[in-house]
């Protein structure tokens, strides 16, 4: 996967599947995702399932934190530093 | 003697003014400090119009000022109403016209949400903030006081103290099957009533770290509040966005030395998969409580191998009695997965089981809804007659004098030893992370929008959450809908925990002979 494939393909889940605001639905790449309530505990979960079954990493409990799910450019970079 | 929440600040801060009360990230507030500062803070109140019994909103993240704010308005002789930080608006303008809110504290952040609250919201008459840290919307259209204004020219003098115990202390909205929440209303006997329970049994003292995870607007966190402050320990609110990093909020309870910990279920249950429990030192750790779910068994096992030596106790009670029976949890046998009990009520307060055919539950096997009685028992839902008479009703079983119980529409039977298990409810209410959520008020909300012919919320079992939630819709002929688009329009109406996390469009909904649409087809489809 090119790497703007994998940034669109995680702003599509985000947007689909966690989104839930109308404020929210244009996703720019930098936009605040914890702040704004986009991802809360349970979107983290889904959002981690989503990255292990379709980007074939694996997140560690350590990785688990919020610099690396501020925003799209934040969880694009740790997905391409896992896979390279 | 303290028969009102707020004479139990007053006397923790004469016996130790300089100790610290709260502490939120770099802010610390001593006893005296909170005392001084809720006492110009509820003179400002009164002298500006808030009468004995009048309905006073929070509208806060958590903060140290929230804390501040809650005794403020107990002090000033009113209740508080705390408005959940991430509701949507509307929800919060029907809360604040539903019982009358005139006045608000809130901080500048969320003043700028207020325009589309107020709006239809014509009963606010002054808006507090709390800070400066944001530019105030010019257009918020009611009279704006500045906190530090009145810190800073207040008068710290005590206030009278006019409320008595039998009045109302907070109102606490949770789910409605009709579509909108409903208020219920606590009075300070019944706040006390289980506060004073806790201290007793739990022996809690002043060496105590309390954390406060839960909102505000949830009752687990009248525990973490009043309990503290009433023996002179340190309150710790947890920030919200820490809840979804188990590590960092691991880490967290270790760095503040949490003594008392208090949470729904499946927070510690995150912590127990992704928490790094096993590096964390929770040596100041005396007690973890859990409510308002079922704890998973082999999540609580676990906790309990990672996190050995604890208390482990489980409270039950839905908002309506606050907390009404307890269990200390023994080890957990490997292979058992039977729930824990929900034990035994609590001391002065009462539970009995009720069988369809009116029999009291007496017997393991017997199955029976679980009644609560006592000073535990709620005044009722604000404003609501008809509501508050389906289940705060007459006992029957003692007819020598009025009493008020309280049928909490869970299921429970009993075990060997005497001990409460709950098998369910009796109607269409569920838990999903703890918070109590009528299906009916889902459908509600679906149902108002144009483009959906049918709607069926339906609950979906979950090991972590409890229950996951559904919907399954059908569409108007050649309308179309993306599920995203069902998610916010949903998330316009009701709380993000009510939001349906999946969303499935179907052409037909299978319908029972009598024309009902059949759920339990749809949820037997939906776990296959």
């Amino acid at each position: 996967m090119e790497n703007m494939e994998i940034k669109e393909s995680i702003r599509n889940y985000i947007k689909t599947e966690l989104v839930n605001n109308k404020d929210h639905q244009a996703l720019s790449d930098s936009d605040q995702l914890i702040e704004s309530g986009v991802i809360d505990s349970l979107g983290i979960m889904k959002l981690i399932g989503f990255l292990e079954d379709n980007m074939s990493v694996q997140i560690d409990d350590m990785e688990l934190v919020p610099e690396n799910f501020s925003s799209i450019d934040a969880i694009t970079s740790l997905v391409e530093k896992k896979i390279a | 003697m303290s028969y009102v929440l707020q004479q139990l600040l007053i006397d923790s801060a004469k016996s130790h003014p300089a100790k610290d009360a709260v502490v939120f990230g770099n802010d610390k507030v001593t006893y005296g400090e909170l005392e001084d500062k809720t006492n110009r803070l509820a003179n400002f109140l009164v002298d500006n119009g808030v009468e004995p019994g009048d309905r006073v909103g929070i509208y806060l993240n958590k903060s140290a000022e929230s804390i501040i704010s809650i005794f403020s308005i107990l002090k000033a002789n009113a209740v508080y109403v705390p408005l959940d930080p991430q509701a949507p608006s509307a929800r919060i303008s029907y809360i604040i016209e539903n019982c009358q809110i005139k006045c608000l504290l809130t901080s500048s952040e969320k003043a700028n949400k207020l325009p589309e609250v107020l709006a239809v919201a014509p009963v606010v008459e002054m808006v507090v903030v709390t800070d400066s840290r944001n530019e105030i919307s010019p257009d918020i259209d009611r009279k704006l006081v500045l906190w530090e204004q009145v810190l800073a020219d207040g008068n710290a003098g005590s206030p009278t103290i006019k409320s008595i115990s039998t009045d109302l202390a907070y109102i606490l909205y949770t789910s409605g099957s009709t579509g909108n929440p409903k208020g219920v209303m606590i009075s300070h006997l019944n706040a006390l009533t289980f506060i004073n329970w806790v201290v007793a049994y739990l022996k809690v003292n002043g060496e105590d770290i309390f954390s406060n995870h839960a909102p505000l607007h949830f009752d687990l966190s009248i525990l973490d509040i009043f309990c503290c402050i009433k023996v002179g320990g340190t309150l710790c609110p947890v920030p919200e966005t820490l809840s979804i990093f188990p590590s960092r909020l691991s880490k967290w309870i270790q760095d503040h030395r949490i003594s008392v910990w208090y949470s729904v279920p499946s927070i510690l249950s995150m912590m127990v998969m992704h928490g790094q429990l096993d590096q964390r030192d929770f040596s100041n750790m005396r007690m973890i409580i859990f409510a308002g779910e079922v704890f998973p068994v082999k999540y609580l096992r676990e906790l309990m191998n990672l996190v050995p030596g604890k208390e482990y106790i489980n409270l039950y009670g839905p908002t309506e009695t606050n907390v009404i029976t307890y269990y200390r949890t023994r080890a957990i046998p490997e292979g058992q997965s039977q729930p824990i009990p929900i034990g035994k009520c609590c001391e002065n307060s009462d539970v009995f089981a009720v069988t369809k055919e009116g029999k009291i539950v007496t017997r393991p096997g017997e199955e029976g809804e679980l009644m609560g009685r006592g000073t535990c028992v709620a005044q009722g839902y604000w404003g609501d007659p008809d509501r508050t008479s389906k289940v705060f009703v007459p006992n029957t079983f003692q007819p020598n004098f009025q009493e008020k119980i309280y049928k909490t529409g869970d299921l429970v039977t009993l075990n060997e030893d005497d001990d409460y298990i709950y098998v369910g409810r009796v109607d269409h209410m569920i838990k999903s992370r703890g918070y109590r959520i009528e299906i009916g008020e889902i459908e509600a909300a679906l149902y108002t929008h144009p483009m959906i012919s049918e709607a069926a919320v339906i609950a979906i079992p979950d090991d972590l959450i409890s229950n996951r939630i559904k919907a399954v819709i059908t569409l108007k002929e050649g309308q179309s809908l993306e599920a995203g688009d069902v998610r916010v329009f949903c998330a316009e109406k009701i709380p993000k925990y009510m939001v349906p996390e999946i969303i499935e469009f179907r052409q037909s909904l299978p319908k029972t002979s009598t024309g009902k649409i059949d759920k339990p087809t749809l949820v037997k489809e939906s776990v296959q």
